[in-house]
């Protein structure tokens, strides 16, 4: 079996959001973003949160196209939001180290 | 490889904003020292008195500006703030658009500065956001990296007053 390949991105928000409106919330936005076609191919999802720094996987295809897409998500939740993305690596703990 | 962004004086950042964004030095400048203007005569006036760069707001290819701007070296600039604070149909036509004039401008062997020009942190972006935004618009990633290097840092040092 072909093992996928990730890229882990640890982005920084603005503000502290909490897990519960990143979980919730900021899929839908980052769908809009990329578009229903390509979200799928990206696969982000929330793997470590801690404050106002988390940590996102993506597909390694997709690593691009989520970088752009944050920068393009400017409201969560009704508040006005901005995500930097600071680092990025294949594995959690060289991104974490 | 040191990085380079241009922000706007009203862009309010708190102390060690650059270096945790990743940036070398975030230079503030006059929001009025750039031209940044959709007005094509405007910016042709601009560019024969010698501005050093200006940026055109609503990205359409203006040959004529073009040419002025090769035979005098001006810088075009890209501000991704007003391109990502846009959203849906305008957005998607901005993006459109600023990676034609990207096409013609870099076919033209004119410098091009990728930078924020945010006026807000909200609009504010990372090296690595700055640099996939540019190959979004067709630019090769190792002109990508010198332009938020060394022509940032030119224009940021000609035009403004740098947050390390």
């Amino acid at each position: 079996m072909v093992k996928v390949k990730h890229r882990y991105i640890l982005v920084e928000s603005a503000e502290e959001l909490g897990e519960e409106v990143l979980k919730g919330r900021l899929n839908g936005e980052l769908s809009r973003a990329i578009g229903d076609i390509d979200y799928h191919r990206v696969n982000p999802r929330l793997m470590k949160y801690g404050g106002k720094r988390f940590v996102l996987r993506c597909s390694l295809d997709g690593y691009g196209k989520l970088v752009v897409a944050l920068s393009m998500v400017k409201e969560l939740d009704g508040r006005k939001v901005a995500f930097y993305t600071i680092k990025s690596s294949g594995t959690m703990r060289a991104l974490l180290s | 490889m040191k990085y380079y962004d241009l922000v706007f004086n009203s862009c309010r950042m708190d102390d060690g904003a650059a270096k945790r964004l990743g940036f070398e030095r975030i230079f503030q400048i006059n929001a009025n020292s750039i031209c940044m203007s959709s007005d094509k005569s405007r910016l042709i006036r601009e560019v024969r008195d010698d501005a050093k760069a200006v940026a055109v707001t609503d990205f359409y290819i203006d040959r004529k500006l073009i040419a002025e701007m090769r035979e005098r070296g001006t810088v075009l600039c890209i501000p991704f703030a007003q391109i990502i604070s846009m959203r849906g149909e305008a957005r998607s036509k901005a993006l459109y658009r600023a990676g034609e004039l990207l096409r013609y401008a870099a076919g033209s062997r004119i410098a091009v500065s990728f930078a924020s020009f945010a006026d807000s942190p909200l609009y504010m972006n990372s090296p690595t956001q700055l640099i996939e935004l540019a190959k979004m618009l067709g630019a090769k990633e190792e002109a990508a990296r010198e332009s938020l290097g060394r022509v940032n840092m030119e224009l940021g040092e000609f035009y403004g007053k740098g947050q390390a």
